[in-house]
């Protein structure tokens, strides 16, 4: 789309920052009026660091999660971390949820990261994702274990089935990671849904 | 549920109006193109968020307006609440008590079920109308069903897009077996329903029609078993099976969205019925058994609502019908052009609301 040459400040900052996914005309507006308010070189600063983002970030050539780029190293701090358990890998589809396991503390293995989920209506297959890195990392039958850990939904759930095919050749033990009710959550506000299932995952006690 | 006061604004061609209610039956009655089968879109739209004739949200808002609203006070389980829908543009929003509401929320305050002329295509029509009518009454019953729904969608679109995209047969494999999965779920789901519902359908159509033969629902499907495991099972087989077809006509050819539910009346399928009457007599038996599912989840009555009632039954069925629903203790909405051929109303406890030109008296 070719940009209007002479054009109103405001409305062309507020059209670029419309451009972020969840943010439309109104909060992009906001956003410029209240850059306009800052203190000076707050932009600056802002703009610097976006355009550094994009060659500053690469995967790591392990477990393919973003990661700052560092002299002389090409793995993530995760994989770069020797006092991590290198025997268990989580399977997750995007950087975001190594975060969300990383901030619960209670997982000291590796991760891998697909970069998304077999989904044929958005056209991405197996081969867009970066499953062959992950056989690579099985090759050498140091890991034991894989918890399959994609979203519980339909293209998630997809994935980890086709993975579990996969793996079924290689001696390494294969787990799906369980759902049900949120802990800390009362029974009162679970949706019907969750708890249905959660009452089909029940177990003793 | 009971609905004791009703009032909309901008509502289809309605002057706007807030009207207290104060009985189990309520006659909306007029001349036709008045406007009291949108009294009745309003009721429902309240109790189910869906357009009761209408194709979309959109055709409820008055012509040439933005936005429309139907609000109503409700008494359910012993509380009172206040609903109210808001339709702007092709958006739609439900509050309960003036905070905006998740549909879980809400639906814990409203639940209705409607008799139209056209639902005799649920006995009549194709399988895809007897589907639907299972999906709803199980959704109205147990409401965990809607993701059971929505996830073997999801699962199909899927299916159907990697059978275009002729994907290679590994990724086949793995859609299949979810599924598969998702597929044994959803017709364990509809199974229980058609099992739980039976026994009602066939007391009230006893009481309905007052003919010999009883009534028996019977949920087909490619999914056999007796266990979720089972059912995902044999769907798994079949579609291995189906396999080269598929990919032949690009078409998902095994599954629930094929099923039927038969509906046989003394082992004659009610479909081969000759008469019309049978035929309604049959569908309000499985609205009404409906009703009384839907109340054992929170022990409480979801409206009935019935359009034209006039044309739909004769003078004996009519009476039974009014039998049936007092017993069951439902709050009514009917419309009618002629008011005088409802005899059998209860007089004490039914309110005649006249229609004309968008106005309720």
């Amino acid at each position: 789309m070719a940009e209007a040459p002479p054009q109103d400040p405001i409305r062309r900052a507020a059209r670029q920052l419309a451009r972020f996914p969840g943010i439309g005309e109104k909060t992009a507006t906001r956003l410029v009026y209240w850059l306009l308010r800052a203190p000076q070189g707050t932009a600056a600063e802002m703009a610097e660091a976006l355009v550094a983002l994009k060659d500053g970030v690469r995967e790591c050539s392990v477990c393919c999660d973003l990661t700052a780029v560092r002299p002389n190293e090409t793995r993530c701090a995760v994989c770069a971390n020797g006092s991590r358990d290198t025997r268990t890998i989580v399977v997750v589809e995007h950087p975001q949820d190594v975060g969300a396991f990383e901030k619960s503390g209670e997982f000291r293995g590796l991760y891998h990261v697909l970069h998304g989920a077999i989904s044929p209506l958005d056209g991405v297959g197996p081969d867009t994702l970066r499953i062959r890195p992950l056989l690579e990392r099985l090759r050498d039958g140091h890991v034991q274990e894989l918890v399959l850990a994609t979203d519980p939904d339909v293209e998630g759930d997809a994935t980890a089935l086709y993975l579990a095919r996969l793996l079924a050749g290689i001696p390494v033990k294969v787990t799906r990671l369980a759902h049900g009710l949120p802990v800390g959550a009362e029974i009162e506000y679970a949706d019907a849904a969750s708890l249905a299932r959660a009452l089909e995952n029940r177990r003793p006690v | 549920m009971r609905l004791t006061r009703l009032a909309a604004a901008r509502f289809r061609n309605l002057e706007p109006f807030d009207r207290k209610i104060g009985t189990s039956f309520v006659v909306l009655h007029g001349p036709n193109a008045q406007g009291k089968t949108n009294v009745l879109e309003a009721v429902y739209l309240l109790a189910t968020l869906k357009p009761l004739r209408a194709r979309r949200p959109r055709d409820l808002v008055r012509w040439g307006d933005e936005a429309a609203w139907v609000q109503a006070l409700v008494t359910s389980k012993g509380a009172e609440r206040k609903l109210r829908v808001v339709l702007e543009g092709s958006r739609r929003r439900a509050e309960v008590d003036g905070k905006t509401a998740s549909l879980d929320a809400y639906f814990e305050w409203a639940r209705a079920i409607a008799f139209v002329p056209s639902d005799t295509g649920i006995v009549t029509g194709e399988p895809a109308r007897r589907r639907n009518w299972v999906d709803r009454a199980a959704f109205t019953a147990h409401p965990a069903h809607l993701e059971a729904v929505k996830r073997y969608k999801r699962a199909l679109d899927q299916k159907a897009a990697a059978l275009r995209a002729n994907v290679a047969d590994a990724v086949l494999d793995a859609i299949d077996d979810g599924l598969a999965e998702s597929g044994a779920r959803l017709v364990e789901r509809r199974t229980a329903l058609v099992e739980e519902i039976s026994p009602h359908v066939r007391a009230i159509h006893t009481m309905l029609a007052a003919e010999r033969g009883a009534l028996a629902l019977h949920y087909r499907t490619q999914a056999v078993g007796d266990s979720v495991a089972a059912r995902s099972n044999a769907l798994r087989g079949r579609l291995a099976d189906a396999r080269k077809g598929e990919r032949q006509r690009r078409m998902v050819l095994v599954g629930p969205h094929l099923d039927d539910v038969e509906v046989a009346l003394e082992d004659r399928s009610a479909r081969a019925w000759g008469s019309q009457g049978q035929v309604r007599s049959v569908v309000l038996a499985l609205k009404l058994a409906e009703m009384v599912a839907a109340s054992r989840r929170g022990g409480d009555m979801p409206l009935f609502l019935v359009d034209d009632i006039g044309s739909e039954l004769d003078r004996d069925r009519k009476r039974r019908l009014v039998e049936v629903l007092r017993e069951l203790e439902a709050q009514v909405f009917l419309t009618t052009t002629d008011p005088e051929h409802l005899v059998d109303l209860p007089k004490g406890d039914t309110e005649f609301v006249r229609i004309e030109g968008g106005k309720l008296y």
